[in-house]
């Protein structure tokens, strides 16, 4: 409320002539004690015994007191003793925070905070005040200030809690966060993520996935103590607050420990395993927001570890963050730059020598860093989310400037595995990419990895069923490199098999004493080569660089080699002069 | 075909997992430390297990722990649960969860042998090898279960002894 600008009136001239003039009201021990009674958070006076002096209503509501003053001051531990859902341990937790805290405040310390649980549905925050030093003021906020708690209006939930698992929610843990900074309490905040959920959830339902969640928060609560916060953010993250720090990294490697033993939930037994990231206030940053912002940073860093692990922040992690944002930003530029462009490696058919088609390869030629390798930029732009939009300029150019081409040789496009998981979207980019260059599809030979299968949804299949019907070819590239190779060749009649470059590699200790690797690696080349020719599909050996390596894969029954050996892959611009050179007879 | 899941319907649950009492509990170091801590953990069990219908085998050794739980499916999975998250041991390995007509050990049973006179060779050591190389290949819940079958003694009669 504003306060009048000008000056009172003498007290004998007011009346209804200065009708907008009002003094403030006098705070009076009248005043001040209705307030104090009716105020909805629980506040109780204690001397330095712990006698309880005084209480308000919502105090007596939450010791389970009579509301009227007590005749004599009963001790803060007997109250606790009294409260039947409080452990004893709980109570001993209590007392001796409210102990450290009175003398803390005594010494001008900063004020410091305890969530307890009281109970079944009934988590607290606890806060000791100086009124003298004799006398504290104990807080207590049991979230129902203004109503905002579900349990003061009769139902279920709370504006503060998880409404699945009971644990704090996203809005108290950064309320927490934020006050524990402010107070330069010192903290450690783990971030906690589940691996593998998702595909509890996809696989097992809904309803296991919840439970699931249930049982991952009860492990977690069995681990974190009393005065730690403990939340679940949303989906399957949580984190947790650990006051003072000290252990964090022994919890944190306790959390992925005891997250990754087995469930058996709804009939059903489930494997999943957990990932932690931990940064320290104030070490690893001065506010709440840097501080959750490097803890993901290690989350981050331990997800991209192997999962399974728990890392500390390290300030190399924000270089390399730094590094990758940079990177998005001139990748998500380069489209439009035109700062892209393709190469093109040519396939060989051993039987006939002459060319069959070439591999589009993306390159990026970056103003400043010079050329950026399709290995680094590639997961970058499938992680930003980039990743169909370049798919489809790929597919778009190599569709077009094939139609250049002296001969109509295949051109073959890599697509992505996160392309894939967009069935539409690839469908609907093949078609334009068809459509505006009027490329033939049976020319157009996309090239799909191992691991786009592995979720080999009906709808995957179904999309590359429909683009073999429609004669586009379907190669599986680099065969042999992924898990479970052979069962994937069953799951598609693909066109052609490209055997990684690996094995092919392998094949160079023919030259030295080294007859097991060699064996091996020809045996694996054979035993493709075989499958290929006895489901009709053309097999072709990658990353050929030798005369010598060229004439073992054709004796071990590959129909098509590509590699140096024919050549690097070469600009547009040079492609009529290959076709030229191997393939006269179409010259 | 996924059969929709009637409350109550008999499950067993098979596990192994390594011994680590010595590792959490300080005391359970000697031998006699160890036997004290098992018969606590056993006359716990038993009364939660008597009351909510649980049946199965245990068995202790310096190595580790084989169980089988046989009883309605909510309550092997919280008791699972329980014991699963349980620090004293470690590697826990679920070798077979599955509904079941009937119970394989009606009567509560467990061995022990992690006494100063140990068995020899100690029977659950090719059980626990397998089990930490991701295995399940030679081992499953029915080897347990046979295995079980030889070396437990009733429980009474270990309680009594």
């Amino acid at each position: 409320m504003q306060l009048p600008s000008f000056t009172y009136a003498p007290d004998g001239l007011a009346g209804a002539t200065q009708p907008t003039v009002r003094r403030p009201a006098r705070l009076t021990v009248g005043i001040a004690n209705a307030l104090l009674v009716q105020l909805p958070l629980a506040i109780a006076i204690v001397d330095a015994d712990l006698g309880v002096h005084y209480w308000n209503e919502a105090a007596a509501d939450l010791f389970g007191l009579p509301p009227a003053m007590a005749v004599d001051t009963p001790p803060l531990t007997d109250i606790l003793a009294s409260m039947p859902h409080l452990l004893p341990n709980q109570r001993d937790r209590i007392a001796a925070f409210v102990r450290d805290a009175m003398e803390a405040s005594n010494r001008g310390e900063p004020k410091s905070f305890l969530r307890v649980s009281l109970g079944r549905d009934r988590r607290v925050g606890l806060q000791v005040r100086g009124i003298d030093a004799r006398k504290w003021m104990l807080i207590i906020d049991d979230g129902r200030m203004f109503g905002t708690s579900a349990r003061s209006q009769g139902g279920h939930g709370d504006a503060w809690l998880d409404p699945l698992t009971g644990l704090s929610n996203r809005r108290h843990f950064n309320q927490m966060l934020r006050e524990m900074t402010e107070a330069s309490a010192s903290v450690a905040l783990l971030m906690i993520d589940l691996d593998r959920f998702k595909s509890v959830n996809d696989t097992l339902g809904h309803g296991v996935g919840d439970a699931l969640l249930c049982l991952v928060s009860q492990r977690l609560a069995r681990e974190t103590r009393e005065e730690d916060l403990l939340a679940r953010l949303g989906g399957d993250e949580f984190a947790i607050l650990v006051s003072g720090g000290g252990s964090a990294e022994t919890l944190g490697d306790r959390v992925v420990e005891i997250l990754s033993r087995p469930y058996v939930v709804e009939g059903q037994l489930v494997h999943i395993g957990a990932s932690v990231g931990i940064a320290r206030f104030p070490d690893h940053g001065a506010t709440a927001e840097t501080i959750m912002r490097n803890a993901d940073l290690a989350l981050y860093d331990a997800k991209g570890g192997g999962r399974r692990m728990c890392r500390m922040f390290a300030p190399a992690m924000a270089e390399q963050a730094q590094t990758r944002r940079d990177l998005e930003i001139d990748l998500r530029r380069a489209l439009t730059l035109g700062e892209l462009s393709l190469v093109y490696q040519p396939q060989l058919n051993v039987a006939t020598q002459t060319l069959t088609g070439f591999e589009a390869l993306l390159r990026w030629k970056h103003p400043v860093r010079g050329s950026v390798l399709p290995d680094v930029f590639i997961p970058v732009a499938e992680e930003i989310g980039c990743i169909a939009a370049l798919g489809e300029w790929v597919l778009k150019t190599a569709c077009e400037e094939a139609t250049r081409w002296r001969a109509p040789l295949t051109v073959a496009v890599n697509v992505s595995p996160r392309q894939m998981e967009n069935t539409e979207r690839l469908v609907r980019a093949v078609d334009t990419a068809l459509a505006a260059s009027g490329l033939s599809p049976d020319r157009l030979e996309l090239e799909i990895t191992e691991s786009s299968l592995m979720a080999k949804t009906e709808g995957v299949l179904a999309m590359l069923h429909g683009f073999r019907d429609r004669g586009i070819r379907i190669a599986m590239d680099d065969f042999g490199t992924g898990s479970s190779s052979l069962g994937q060749l069953r799951a598609f009649p693909f066109d052609k098999i490209k055997i990684d470059r690996s094995f092919i590699a392998g094949l160079d200790h023919r030259a030295g004493n080294c007859p097991g690797p060699v064996a091996d690696a020809a045996a694996v080349i054979r035993a493709i080569a075989a499958i290929g020719n006895r489901f009709g599909m053309t097999t072709t050996a990658e990353g050929v660089e030798t005369a010598e390596q060229a004439a073992a894969v054709g004796a071990d029954g590959c129909t098509d080699i590509q590699g140096f050996l024919i050549s690097r892959p070469v600009p547009p611009s040079k492609i009529d002069a290959l076709i030229r050179r191997y393939n006269t007879v179409n010259a | 075909m996924k059969k929709p899941l009637r409350a109550g319907t008999l499950y067993r649950l098979v596990y192994c997992s390594r011994n680590m009492i010595a590792r959490v509990v300080p005391e359970a170091s000697t031998p006699e430390g160890l036997e004290r801590e098992i018969r606590s953990i056993l006359a716990a069990s038993r009364i939660r297990n008597k009351a909510s219908n649980v049946t199965g085998a245990l068995l202790f050794t310096a190595l580790g722990f084989a169980q089988v739980l046989e009883g309605p499916r909510e309550v092997v999975e919280a008791l699972f649960e329980r014991i699963g998250a349980d620090p004293r041991h470690s590697d826990v390995t679920v070798l077979s969860f599955t509904p079941t007509e009937r119970r394989s050990f009606p009567d509560w049973a467990m061995g022990f042998c992690g006494k100063p006179a140990p068995c020899a060779p100690d029977p659950l050591a090719h059980l626990l090898a397998d089990a930490s190389f991701g295995g399940r290949r030679a081992t499953t819940g029915s080897d347990v279960i046979r295995m079980l079958e030889s070396v437990v003694q009733r429980e009474d009669e270990w309680i009594a002894a």
